[in-house]
């Protein structure tokens, strides 16, 4: 009985960290089928637990039947001592789907230690052998693609409302989703929610009275404190405040605008399965704000990846709080004349960021939207480039072993 | 303490009386102890000794007898104090004597043995056929009769090279090793002497004069390995007119279904270094001189011995379950068509000729086996005037050529003829003069032959391999080519169509897996690239051992061929899906040219004056300012500073702290700089339509060029721009139609309109694409669609003008 109890309150507690660590606001919207299965385009490693024991007790976690299905979409880590070295990314058991945030709540590490490691290598003679860990059954690509069909009918073990999903974007880089770096929309999001401080022509005449500007701007930039030597002018301050704000790490520079990518089951799938409420609004889901950063963009490769981390809660909205930015405001200048403020994107003729997103995408001119290159996307290629199986395979089929 | 001092002295005194016999010696006993008779038990000595002497002691008048007496006479003589000597005058011939010494009633016997002067009996083979080598230590290997109970210190050896100097009295030694034999020694004389003690006789026991002769070479095939003839070898044994690869003589091959390869066999050289000469000048160090390149000949060039039952070649496929034929060695199929010396080197070397049977392409096997060789040097001593040939020895050389159709191709060989129906169509001039259809024909012709030069050829074969089936339908799912989920039967043929580059592995052009193709845009987006480099190695011989343990290291699968005709059938299918999905996804094919280069299409360049519309519009230059010109004109140092930073080098600060107004000349170095960093547009390429009779301009591409580039790169470096063009001058059809060709901005001085980036003003259209289809039509655009793309353009559009044609 206090056994019992011990594991209610411990699931309780898990679950209240799940959701207490991200606002849920208000949002009724729930995490759409994109985010519960794996991009069929990624090359996961993939094999099914056939060993029972294994099977049965990862079912009983997962409160499914005995003896159900269990699919294991793994990458492999990059240890060419060791080719069974696998990350855990999706796990379907039964009906269930679980992702990152969900294997790390429910499964003990030496539980997921075990499902990701089928097999070893071990040396013998100084010649690698591989001996299988447990009982498994390697998948083939249309296997795969096939486990993925089915599990867009499944579900998560704790719903995930769309708003939380977008906050863990970085556990669900492998899902079935598209990320799009957006100027206009990026820059309107970030000059909305958290704007920067107007440029002036004080401040002008601070930056050039202020013999040390360069430099507090440096050290501003890389986080190093500014000693007080340099800030003996009283402009010198005036700089200082106004690029600590400017480099404020609480402040977003941008968005980037997450897609569901196109289902290539969407023909075998039941439009009631996909929680969808429009066919418009489904391949946008929404924005995630990304913090100032003194590195710039191209400087680092996994720029938007360490910066999709940790996401803001300030710029990471749904389309549907979207749809209530307006895309232009006006301020009356002192000649009493109306401009435009906080990056409008004036051109546009959609009234809300939501409506121009989508008539972006309609239009089809992703390369508006998008002129960089989709990181993510390109990570996720090439950290699946193992195909440790279909080489094992092939291998077989020529030389018989 | 007294008892230790009395035992003390009593030691020094005994010690005392002891020790003076000792040192005082003999005199002192001969003084007072008269001689006794003595004579030694045991005498030996050789029967070339002239004089012998025996030493003996007898206090009275002894008595002697010989027996057997020798015939030459002995004498006694006394030497007083009771010593005598028995004197032979003679040589005493060999044998056991007895001589018995009598004083009085005592008498003494000694055994005299006289031996032969000779060394042990075994040594006399050896002996006889003893020799010396230049170069190298004379030796002598021997053993002292057994029977020569003597010193060894008795026995010496002494060495006179011809006329030189002689090594007198060396210790004799069983093994023994003397000078280096230089090569000015006409003789080597080695001397064993037994020298003997009472008299200092020299009784010689061996005297061997030898002639010095070279040492041969031997020669060594353990390295001996064949690999492909590289082409610069061919060339020169054609123009030696040693082969023919002859465009007649491949296509009679090829009728046969016979092609012929080369192959160069290295590694036979001389086992070791072989000493011809000694530098004697230090005889404590002397140094070998061994014989170098220009001291070694060949007698026999190396050849192949077809009857020898070693030799056997058979040709089979180099993956496993291929089939095995034996290849018949004849002096027709395979020949040695040249042999030699490596330049410098002491190596052999031999190119073979092999008529080997084709198969079709992709198809590659395996020439393997085992080809003997006999060959023959000889290592020449030219300051010693002789020579000394090695033996002829057989050598054993493992075959392993992979060869494939093309592997005997050459440069001329017309690259179409290898890819079939994608050979372009006859095109077709007929409103030309006769000259410019010569013209037009031998450009064509070069053209042809500079991309024969790529050695670009197409192949296609299928993938036979259930794993990479199921792998590849996966991905046509992905990509949305199909939607069947359950694996396609094999029957629906998966082909993977490539590219052969000058070497292994291929490079993927395309994907048809039943009627869906992957074109090179969809590849590089839906394959991952472990896959595509599984795909392009069809053919890969097993790996090593220790990579084979490692299950998935190994390379290839299972493939089927395909006929030449159907490779073309595959290809133009390729090529007809590419062209597709180009116009229906331009814009992302346009960011490289590899995804529309075969698609068909022809490229033109744009004239100059929309080269600068484009660049002017999309890349402008930084605008200059009044205070620019006014830097420029105070600046002494301005046409160094832009020299210099057009040269791409840095400019000197001295240059800017010397050009009068540092300031000015700070000016004038930033704007050149940060101008002559800025990327600009330098060519516009046209990406035409022309399957129609009438043209299509479906794109310009815009490319920076870098500067300063030599004509004949020009086109490489053409290629290697469109591979990665600037995306903002990359306009479609419809883009370009909304490009006017004027642009008007209002001075702000004058106020009059004036025209700006780069606006054509004296053009008669509106838009660009008019404009640039205009010339297009006029012929007055230049094609460059054989100079960067593989394959010409499908159906080209042949404009009416030749003007085209001029470069």
């Amino acid at each position: 009985m206090m056994k019992f109890l011990a594991t209610f309150i411990l699931m309780l507690l898990l679950h209240n960290e799940l959701y207490c660590q991200i606002p849920a606001k208000s949002s009724p919207i729930l995490a759409p089928v994109a985010f519960k299965t794996p991009d069929p385009n990624v090359a996961f490693t993939c094999w099914r637990v056939c060993e029972s024991a294994l099977r049965d007790s990862l079912c009983t976690i997962a409160k499914e039947k005995k003896g159900s299905e269990v699919v294991v979409f793994a990458l492999q880590r990059e240890d060419k001592n060791n080719p069974a070295l696998f990350e855990l990314v999706w796990l379907s058991i039964g009906k269930k789907v679980f992702a990152k945030p969900h294997i790390s709540l429910n499964f003990r590490p030496t539980l997921q230690q075990r499902v990701a490691i089928p097999f070893a290598y071990f040396s013998q003679q100084d010649k690698l052998a591989r001996k299988d860990i447990y009982s498994y059954e390697p998948m083939s690509g249309l296997e795969r693609l096939e486990a993925i069909r089915r599990m867009q009918g499944s579900s998560f073990p704790e719903e995930l409302t769309l708003k939380q999903a977008l906050m863990r974007i970085s556990d669900f880089a492998y899902a079935n989703i598209h990320i799009i770096s957006s100027h206009s929309v990026g820059r309107r999001i970030a000059e909305k929610l958290s704007p920067a401080l107007q440029r002036t022509d004080e401040l002008f005449n601070a930056e050039t009275l202020c013999p040390n500007t360069y430099g507090i701007i440096q050290r501003i930039a890389q986080k190093r404190p500014i000693p007080a030597e340099m800030l003996e002018e009283k402009e010198c301050e005036t700089v200082r405040n106004f690029y600590a704000h400017t480099y404020d790490t609480n402040r977003i520079e941008s968005a980037v605008l997450v897609y569901e990518q196109k289902n290539i089951f969407s023909a075998q799938i039941p439009p009631s399965r996909t929680r969808q409420p429009s066919s418009k609004s489904a391949s946008f889901l929404g924005s995630v704000g990304i913090r100032v950063s003194s590195s710039p963009e191209h400087s680092d490769r996994n720029f938007l990846r360490n910066m999709l981390q940790n996401p803001p809660e300030t710029g990471t909205m749904t389309f549907a709080e979207l749809a209530e930015i307006p895309t232009k405001e006006y301020q009356t200048n002192a000649e009493g004349k109306k401009e435009f403020t906080n990056a409008s994107i004036q051109w546009t003729e959609t009234k809300n960021l939501l409506e121009f997103v989508q008539e972006q995408d309609l239009a089809g001119d992703s390369g508006y939207l998008g002129m960089s290159n989709n990181h993510i996307l390109e990570l996720r290629r090439q950290e699946a480039e193992a195909h440790v199986f279909l080489k094992s395979r092939i291998a077989r089929e020529l030389w018989g072993k | 303490m007294q008892r230790t001092l009395c035992l003390f002295v009593l030691f020094i005194v005994i010690g005392g009386v002891m020790f003076l016999p000792c040192t005082s010696g003999y005199t002192l006993l001969s003084q007072t102890i008269p001689p006794r008779l003595a004579l030694d038990e045991r005498l030996c000595t050789f029967d070339r000794l002239t004089k012998t002497i025996i030493s003996f002691s007898s206090p009275e008048e002894p008595h002697i007898s010989v027996t057997p007496l020798p015939r030459s006479p002995y004498s006694i003589k006394a030497l007083g104090n009771g010593r005598y000597e028995l004197h032979f005058e003679s040589r005493i011939g060999a044998g056991t004597y007895s001589i018995k010494v009598s004083s009085g009633t005592e008498t003494k016997e000694c055994v005299w043995k006289v031996l032969r002067s000779q060394l042990h009996e075994q040594n006399w083979s050896s002996i006889s056929t003893l020799q010396c080598y230049f170069g190298c230590r004379c030796s002598l290997r021997s053993r002292l009769p057994v029977e020569a109970e003597l010193p060894r210190e008795q026995f010496k050896i002494n060495v006179t090279i011809g006329d030189g100097p002689s090594m007198v009295d060396a210790a004799y030694a069983e093994s023994w090793f003397g000078p280096r034999i230089p090569a000015s020694a006409k003789t080597v004389r080695i001397d064993v002497v037994w020298v003997y003690p009472p008299t200092g006789e020299r009784v010689p026991l061996l005297s061997k004069t030898m002639i010095p002769i070279q040492e041969p070479p031997e020669l060594d095939c353990i390295n001996a390995q064949a690999s492909f003839a590289n082409d610069s070898t061919l060339r020169d044994l054609e123009k030696k007119g040693k082969i023919s690869r002859s465009k007649e003589r491949l296509a009679m091959l090829d009728s046969s279904r016979l092609q012929e390869i080369f192959f160069t066999v290295k590694g036979i050289r001389m086992h070791k270094e072989v000493p011809i000469d000694a530098d004697s000048r230090d005889p404590i160090a002397q140094k070998v001189l061994f014989a170098q390149a220009e001291n070694v000949e060949i007698m026999r060039l190396p050849s192949i011995q077809h009857q020898s039952p070693s030799s056997n070649l058979s040709i089979s496929a180099d993956y496993s379950g291929g089939e095995t034929r034996p290849f018949a060695i004849t002096t027709t199929s395979t020949r040695c068509v040249d042999a030699g010396f490596l330049p410098n080197e002491k190596e052999l070397y031999a190119v073979v000729a092999v008529i080997v049977p084709t198969f079709p392409i992709p198809e590659t096997r395996i020439l393997k086996g085992v080809l003997e060789f006999q060959q023959q040097i000889q290592v020449v001593n030219r300051k010693a005037g002789v020579s000394a040939p090695s033996y002829v020895t057989p050598c054993f050389v493992k075959i392993a050529i992979p060869y494939d159709r093309n592997t005997s191709k050459v440069e001329w060989v017309n690259c179409w003829s290898s890819i079939g129906a994608a050979r372009p169509p006859e095109e077709k001039t007929p409103n030309l003069p006769a000259e410019e259809i010569c013209a037009h024909c031998s450009e064509e012709k070069s053209t042809i032959a500079t991309n024969a030069k790529k050695a670009s050829v197409y192949h296609a074969w299928k993938v036979l391999s259930p794993a990479l089936h199921d792998e590849i339908q996966a991905i046509f799912v992905q990509a949305g080519k199909m939607s069947v989920m359950k694996p396609l039967p094999s029957s629906v043929p998966l082909v993977v169509i490539a590219k052969k580059n000058a070497q292994f592995p291929y490079s993927l052009v395309a994907l048809r897996f039943g009627e869906h193709v992957l074109t090179p845009r969809e590849i590089q987006m839906y394959v991952p690239s472990s896959i595509q480099t599984l795909l392009r190695s069809p053919i890969i011989a097993r790996l090593s051992e220790a990579e084979d343990s490692v299950v998935g290291t190994k390379k290839g699968y299972l493939y089927g061929v395909l006929s030449e005709g159907e490779q073309s059938t595959m290809l133009a299918a390729a090529r007809e899906a590419i062209f597709k999905e180009t116009c229906a996804n331009l814009r992302q094919n346009l960011r490289s040219i590899r995804n529309y280069e075969l698609g068909g299409f022809a490229l033109f360049e744009a004239d100059s004056v929309s080269v600068a519309r484009f660049r002017e519009t999309f890349t402008p230059s930084l605008p200059r300012t009044q205070g620019l010109e006014e830097a420029e004109k105070m600046c002494l140092t301005t046409k160094r500073i832009i020299a210099q930073i057009e040269a791409g080098q840095r400019v000197p600060q001295a240059w800017i702290d010397e050009g009068g107004s540092p300031q000015d000349c700070e000016v004038v170095k930033l704007y050149h700089t940060t101008s002559y960093s800025l990327v600009r547009i330098d060519k516009v390429m046209l990406l035409v339509n022309v399957r129609a009779n009438k043209p299509e301009i479906l794109a310009a591409v815009s490319v920076s060029m870098p500067k300063n580039i030599c004509d004949s790169l020009e086109s490489t470096i053409l290629h290697d721009c469109l591979l990665a063009p600037l995306s903002t001058g990359c306009l479609l059809g419809e883009d370009l139609r909304q490009f006017t060709t004027t642009e008007f901005e209002k001075d702000a001085k004058t106020g009059e309109m004036i025209a700006v980036k780069g606006a054509i003003t004296q053009s008669q259209h509106s838009t660009m694409y008019e404009h640039l289809f205009d010339k297009l039509k006029q012929g007055r655009l230049r094609e460059r669609t054989l100079d960067v793309m593989p394959l010409p353009a499908m159906n080209i559009y042949r404009p009416s003008n030749r003007l085209q044609g001029k470069r």
